[in-house]
């Protein structure tokens, strides 16, 4: 897990593609992936800081790859949490 | 009153005490900082704060919870500001003036605290050293108390000048003028007087209270 410099970053990065609230897991995921999808670098900067694998390394990595990459990535760092400790904080949710 | 929390961090255990008085302070200071550090956006100075907060608290290394999962130091972080937080809600301390304040000419960095050890020094006779270990609602209560006595006898010595009864040419009569309060002295509302009303002039039926007041004297939100 992210310590808590690299986990503010992070939700930083992310905040505008996290969801409000989301019971099912799956649905969140798949909500974040897809939000993304339009903003590569930010996927890719997501990513250099969840796994700590090189940008140049990442890009030769396959795109199902990345995806696993990413996924387990919200998981381990559990995101969904991350972002209401942010938001308990004073950082704006979005 | 919970006097102190264990905190797990990197697999350490941490007993963290309730705060004092100074460590009190010099946490709520760390606190707007760090609320300021959000406000900015400044993701370095939140984390940076965050950890000062936690290591001030807990008398540890900073380095502990820089390297330590967000995880952990999120819980230790909501665990210790429950800890610290003061018990009494004071209108001292609760009051915020919409108004900006001024800054006066002769602030300096800090001067809150001293400040707050004049004010009970003058008023106790204490040290430094003891006002600094006096319980957190101790201190905060006793500081209301000290700032309130003072007013009064303002107010006091205000009523005993010409000052305070201004000549109106139109009644030509003096009329009381008191000394104005600050905002967190002001006046508490009461409570709307109740009034009764003849049953036969209530609407007939059902009646559905909308108005998050009792209806005859009853909570009832529903009448039939």
């Amino acid at each position: 897990m992210l310590s808590i410099d690299k986990a503010i970053t992070l939700y930083q990065l992310l905040k505008p593609h996290l969801p409000n609230e989301m019971d099912d897991g799956l649905d969140y995921v798949s909500h974040v992936v897809k939000s993304m999808e339009v903003n590569p670098a930010v996927y890719l900067g997501a990513l250099v800081l969840m796994t700590g694998i090189a940008r140049e390394e990442l890009i030769e990595k396959e795109i199902d790859e990345l995806l696993e990459l990413f996924v387990s990535g919200l998981g381990k760092n559990n995101v969904a949490a991350l972002r209401s400790f942010c938001v308990s904080l004073g950082f704006d949710n979005g | 009153m919970q006097s102190k929390v264990i905190i797990s961090v990197s697999g350490k255990s941490i007993e963290v005490e309730r705060a004092k008085l100074r460590l009190w302070f010099d946490l709520e200071d760390v606190r707007s900082k760090l609320k300021e550090a959000v406000e900015r956006g400044d993701t370095q100075a939140v984390s940076l704060t965050l950890c000062s907060y936690l290591s001030a608290a807990s008398h540890e290394d900073i380095e502990l919870f820089q390297d330590a999962n967000w995880e952990e130091v999120a819980i230790a972080f909501a665990e210790i500001t429950f800890l610290n937080a003061p018990l009494l809600h004071l209108p001292l301390f609760d009051y915020h003036d919409s108004k900006e304040v001024d800054t006066v000419s002769w602030e300096y960095e800090g001067r809150t605290w001293y400040l707050w050890v004049h004010t009970l020094a003058k008023a106790y006779g204490w040290t430094e050293e003891y006002i600094s270990n006096l319980e957190i609602e101790t201190g905060l209560a006793l500081i209301q108390e000290t700032v309130v006595d003072d007013q009064l006898m303002k107010e006091w010595e205000w009523s005993l000048t010409e000052l305070a009864y201004p000549y109106d040419k139109g009644s030509k009569t003096s009329r009381f003028n008191p000394l104005p309060r600050p905002g967190w002295m002001g006046r508490i509302a009461n409570a709307p007087k109740k009034t009764t009303l003849l049953k036969s002039m209530l609407p007939v039926g059902y009646i559905e209270n909308v108005s998050g007041m009792g209806l005859h004297g009853t909570d009832a939100d529903v009448v039939h």
